[in-house]
């Protein structure tokens, strides 16, 4: 089964192919990273076949590879199939394929296209290898790719400010948890010496020291890509990217990844000491309370959805607080359906509105049929409303904390059942605001390849609940179906904020704008998002700022002339640079041979003045070195094989001449 | 202890840097007394260098100077002090010739450090410290938005040459488990190849060679010609040298090095040669010089003997001299083929000792170009690579043709400019005329100046 390399290896060497292309070339193969793409997704349903009907506890497939020796101790890395995986692939896989198939038409307009699809292929290599991988340290690596892409799709749009400064502060935040992420595994190789799954979960008897060390670091770690408080303030403003990576990335797939961490870690967290599953749920719950407050009272369709998916990501650390990886794990699934379709339905309606305000909107479900419909599907799983999947993966979680029975899982079951009556409530004031009332905008229905592949997303978030005991069984668990009482306590919650929201916005029963006023405390709390960014500000950036002025201070008082000059000259090269272009290739050629000279010409054109395309070139350089250098070899082969090449160009180009 | 007097020409360069850096406060009235100090401080830098001998190792075996070494520093310390009396004489028409002269004493200091590590962090350290002020000389016209950025290319990717060497390091030390060069170990297969093919690629990108020799044209053709006098000439000795010194190590472990080395040489010599054919700016026209000849040096290396690691040493010194001195003929006189038009009839002997520099370039016996050329193409077919010594050979002969060109320009060409000549200080044009002294010594007694090249094992 060696062939379940490809499935990450595929959409890696797309973007292998792509990265050192032009612009305008990588424009023209934007259509490369979806095959790759729809290539994994045939194998990951080969792979799904192959753990059917799952069950068990031992991988059905896994390999090692030995990287080197370092300090004398082995290094090797590894990947496993089994039934966790098989479900995380085909999630990846059939999410990253609508994904593709939507921006397509969604980015068809942009220029610099070629790069998103190559950085959004890339982003799918490293998910897919994350979750393939059988060991701690290949899916940190991976961890780290999904990271640096998720840096640059959220920064795409580079040349405005708000872009720029969401991705720094998106890769800022979450390398917090990542140090903390990192200390973990430095524990966790200090004392079970290995970082394979099978060694680290199974075979290592843990002291609750150590667990409890390991554990609270790779909990950082989830924490900070989960986007849990109080590492959640990247995610909302991640939404400055494009729409569809923000549904695969901020939503679908990587922010999960915290939680496949964890769930992947969970005996780790058994043998740590018992208030470190606590602390687990602790901040689940406070995070599904935090999203859902301030997703109550956003104007912005995006923040809504990116506050939404906080919350929901809390949900899911509430599972993981109570011990139940199939839970969370299923509310993993549920979630990365409805959250993107979600996402994607935002994107035609940003689209479609040429705004991102839900006030300045309204009447689509007359112009825009498809949109509406999709998106109400999505709406009402999010809303845990029967039979949409969201309303069976949140009863799951319910019933977890009613049948774990402590005093600290039904605090968080009431805080669950409140959230939830929240999410209906804000849920149904986006779809009125957007697709209520009158038409205020001139909006069209989108293409067929947009709504294609939301109606795939819905048609899924439609039906996957009924899977609920079918999805425990796989991942070796015990289920029924839902529990009477339990379905109809988390339906009235989610009745209730339905309600509401109607009642409130449909029927206008009561004036928001007065609330605002009257309430103005609470209205700055939340407008501040819980004063979060300012207290950074304030403390971090801030202090750190100051520091930097005393060093600038003691830069410009101690070091003169020299330093100064030269970075302010550097600044101004840069704005010449453009101008200087052009001018570099000149001047005329006397009393050399007309050989020579084309051959100089030639080479000199390449010279164009763009430091740019150095450094493309000087990767192209070390590609071919590097390939030079590995292929020593088989040189003799190669050798034989590039005359062959030349001689049939050659050929080729004499027929085509004679012709 | 005696052996802590090897380390005596580095404290002296940096007293010489600091003593030029103030100067003016130092020596009231005398703005040329940085140079002369820095050039009186690298002299006795020099003389400590020969004096202090070789063999012993500091510092746990990071820092050693054995005769090779000796050479190379004590070549590196020469050059400085002629470079720095050019510039006392009358090279810079300009302010601030005490911070040109402290930063070339500075990155003189990270020469010599280059040359004697014996560590991969310490040569690490050494590599940046030579080049970064390097960096600041490339931009020193700071009203001159050319030469600013030609100094942001060089910065930029001199920056990730670095990268790419330090990952390759990473990687070695990682698998050696020691930072010392003499114990590096390559593990078989991928990783090591990758190791090393990513250490060579960062050196090949400071030595400005080919695949990796975009930025040198446009930083040469932007910064001062003074500037590039010295950048293109004295630190690459020590260069060279170290990259020597990685090759030798790396080099037994991993197949690979030999083709590597010679697949980025034969693209050098190429690009180096044909690129250089169109240039009317002498600086533009010196940098694929420089990319040229570091193919040429790149021959030797690949041999992976010591006879070819010898010869590439000693071509490293034989290239320095010329390029340093018709750079700074450049500098004083104008840096475009026109701008030199009669030089021979306005300054003979300038003329007539960068005509034999340039000749030396081209590879004429009895020249040190032609001697270097000749042990480092015998060193090539002796260890088998006759191919690569054919192509060395026919690219040397090619290069003929554009360094005639400068000479053309100097001995038929007549000024038409018109503007007045710059009036040459004695101090200048005797450094010019000592260089060319340097080719012709350096050519004819070759054979102990290669003796003295033996590495310590």
């Amino acid at each position: 089964m060696t062939w379940l390399v490809l499935i990450p290896l595929l959409p890696a060497l797309a973007f292998a192919a792509m990265a050192p292309m032009s612009r305008r070339v990588r424009t023209a193969v934007r259509w490369l990273p979806l095959a790759a793409m729809s290539g994994s997704l045939l194998m990951s349903f080969a792979a799904f076949a192959r753990v059917w009907p799952g069950g068990g506890e031992e991988p059905v497939w896994r390999a090692t590879f030995s990287l080197a020796t370092l300090g004398g101790a082995p290094l090797s890395v590894g990947l496993r199939l089994d039934a966790v995986t098989a479900i995380m692939l085909l999630v990846v896989t059939i999410v990253g394929v609508c994904v593709q198939v939507y921006s397509l038409g969604y980015m068809h307009r942009d220029e610099r296209q070629g790069w998103y699809f190559a950085v959004l292929s890339l982003f799918s290599a490293a998910m897919l290898l994350l979750v393939l991988s059988g060991d701690f340290l290949l899916l940190y690596m991976s961890w780290e790719v999904m990271g640096l892409c998720s840096y640059l799709l959220i920064g795409f749009w580079h040349e405005q400010d708000a872009p720029r400064r969401a991705s720094i502060k998106a890769f800022l935040t979450t390398r917090v948890g990542d140090v903390g992420f990192a200390i973990g595994l430095a524990a966790m190789w200090a004392y079970a010496h290995s970082f394979d799954f099978a060694v680290v979960l199974r075979d290592t008897h843990w002291t609750v020291a150590a667990a409890t060390l390991v554990s609270l670091g790779l909990l950082a770690g989830a924490m900070g890509k989960s986007a849990q408080v109080p590492l959640h303030v990247w995610l909302p403003d991640a939404r400055a990217g494009p729409t569809p990576a923000s549904a695969l990335i901020h939503a679908a797939t990587m922010v999960a990844a915290g939680v496949y961490l964890v769930a992947r870690a969970l005996p780790i967290f058994h043998a740590a000491a018992p208030w470190v599953l606590i602390f687990v749920m602790g901040v689940g719950t406070a995070t599904a309370l935090l999203g859902a407050t301030l997703a109550m009272v956003q104007y912005d369709i995006k923040k809504v959805l990116a506050y939404s998916t906080i919350s929901q990501l809390g949900y899911m650390f509430i599972a993981l607080g109570a011990g139940a990886e199939g839970a969370a794990l299923f509310h993993l699934t549920t979630h990365a359906f409805f959250k993107s379709l979600l996402f994607l339905g935002a994107g035609v309606i940003i689209h479609a509105t040429h705004t991102q305000d839900i006030r300045e909107m309204g009447g689509l479900r007359k112009t825009m049929p498809w949109t509406t419909g999709t998106f109400l599907f999505g709406a009402l799983a999010l809303s845990g409303v029967f039979p949409f999947s969201g309303f069976w993966s949140k009863d799951d979680i319910l019933m977890t904390l009613w049948t774990q029975h402590t005093w600290w899982s039904l605090t968080a079951l009431s805080v669950a059942l409140l959230v939830a009556a929240m999410t209906a409530f804000y849920m149904t004031r986006v779809c009125i605001r957007v697709f209520a009332g009158r038409a205020c905008s001139l909006a069209r229905e989108t293409h067929l390849d947009m709504i294609v592949p939301m109606a795939v997303l819905a048609g899924i978030t439609a039906v996957i609940g009924f899977t609920s005991p079918a999805f425990a069984a796989f991942l070796g668990e015990v289920k029924g179906w839902p529990d009477l009482g339990m379905a109809v306590v988390g339906s009235i919650a989610a009745t209730t904020g339905i309600g509401l929201g109607v009642w409130i916005y449909a029927f206008a029963g009561v004036d928001t704008q007065e609330l605002r006023v009257r309430f103005p405390r609470v209205t700055a709390v939340l407008e501040n998002g819980f004063y979060f960014d300012l207290t950074y500000n304030r403390g971090l950036v801030e202090t750190f700022q100051w520091l930097t002025r005393l060093l600038a201070a003691f830069d410009t008082t101690v070091v003169d002339g020299a330093v100064n000059a030269v970075a302010r000259g550097w600044s101004a090269a840069s704005r010449v640079s453009w101008a200087f272009d052009g001018t570099v290739v000149d001047g005329a050629v006397n009393g050399v041979g007309a050989l020579v000279k084309r051959a100089g010409d030639r080479v000199r054109t390449l010279q164009s003045g763009r430091v740019q395309g150095y450094q493309r070139l000087g990767y192209a350089g070390l590609l071919a070195l590097l390939g030079l250098a590995l292929l020593v070899p088989y040189i003799g082969a190669l050798a034989a094989a590039a005359c062959a090449f030349v001689a049939l160009i050659v050929v080729g180009v004499i027929v085509v001449r004679g012709a | 202890m005696a052996s802590w007097t090897l380390i005596v020409p580095e404290g002296l360069l940096l007293a010489g840097a600091l003593v030029a850096l103030f100067a003016e406060v130092l020596f009231p009235g005398g703005r040329r007394a940085g140079a002369w100090s820095g050039a009186a401080f690298a002299a006795l830098a020099a003389a400590v260098s020969i004096a202090a001998g070789s063999g012993a190792a500091l510092f746990g075996g990071q820092f050693a100077v054995d005769p090779a070494t000796q050479v190379a520093r004590t070549a590196t310390l020469l050059l400085t002090s002629a470079f720095l009396v050019w510039l006392g004489g009358a090279g810079l028409e300009r302010e601030r010739v005490r911070e040109f002269a402290a930063l070339v004493l500075f990155a003189s200091l990270g020469a010599l450090l280059m040359a004697a590590a014996r560590d991969w962090i310490v040569l690490l350290l050494a590599l940046e410290a030579a080049t970064m002020p390097a960096y600041v000389l490339m931009g020193f016209d700071r009203g001159d938005d050319r030469s600013l950025e030609g100094a942001l290319k060089y910065f930029l990717l001199s920056m990730v040459a670095s990268l790419l060497f330090l990952y390759g390091m990473s990687f070695v030390i990682g698998m050696s488990g020691s930072t010392l060069l003499a114990a590096s170990r390559l593990q078989p297969g991928a990783v090591g190849v990758v190791a090393a093919a990513f250490v060579f690629a960062g050196l090949l990108a400071k030595l400005s060679a080919a695949p990796f020799q975009w930025w040198s044209p446009d930083a040469y053709a932007g910064a001062p010609a003074a500037a590039v006098a010295f950048v293109s000439s004295v630190p690459k000795i020590a260069g060279l040298f170290a990259f020597a010194r990685v090759v030798a190590v790396l080099a037994p472990q991993t197949a690979a090095t030999g083709p590597l080395l010679a697949a980025a040489a034969v693209a050098s010599m190429l690009i180096g040669n044909l690129a250089a054919y169109p240039q009317t700016d002498v600086r533009r026209l010196m940098a694929y010089s420089g990319v040229a000849h570091a193919g040429y040096l790149l021959v030797g290396l690949a041999t992976g003997t010591v006879a070819g690691t010898q010869a590439a040493v000693f071509y490293a010194i034989a290239y320095a001299v010329p390029s340093m001195g018709v750079m700074l003929v450049a500098a004083q006189y104008g840096a475009t083929l026109d701008a030199l038009r009669g030089l021979a009839s306005r300054r003979p002997w300038v003329a007539w000792a960068t005509a034999l520099m340039l000749v030396s370039l081209v590879g004429v016996p009895p020249l040190a170009g032609f001697t270097g050329k000749l042990y480092l193409f015998t060193a090539a077919m002796r260890s088998g690579w006759v191919w690569l010594a054919v192509i060395a050979v026919v690219m040397s002969a090619v290069s003929a043709g554009f360094y005639l060109r400068i000479m053309r320009a100097m001995f038929f060409g007549t000024d038409e400019s018109g503007e007045a000549p710059i009036a040459g200080s004695p101090a200048s044009a005797a450094v010019v005329v000592a260089c060319a002294l340097a080719v012709i010594v350096v050519g004819v007694a070759s054979s102990p100046l290669l003796a003295a090249i033996t590495f310590a094992k």
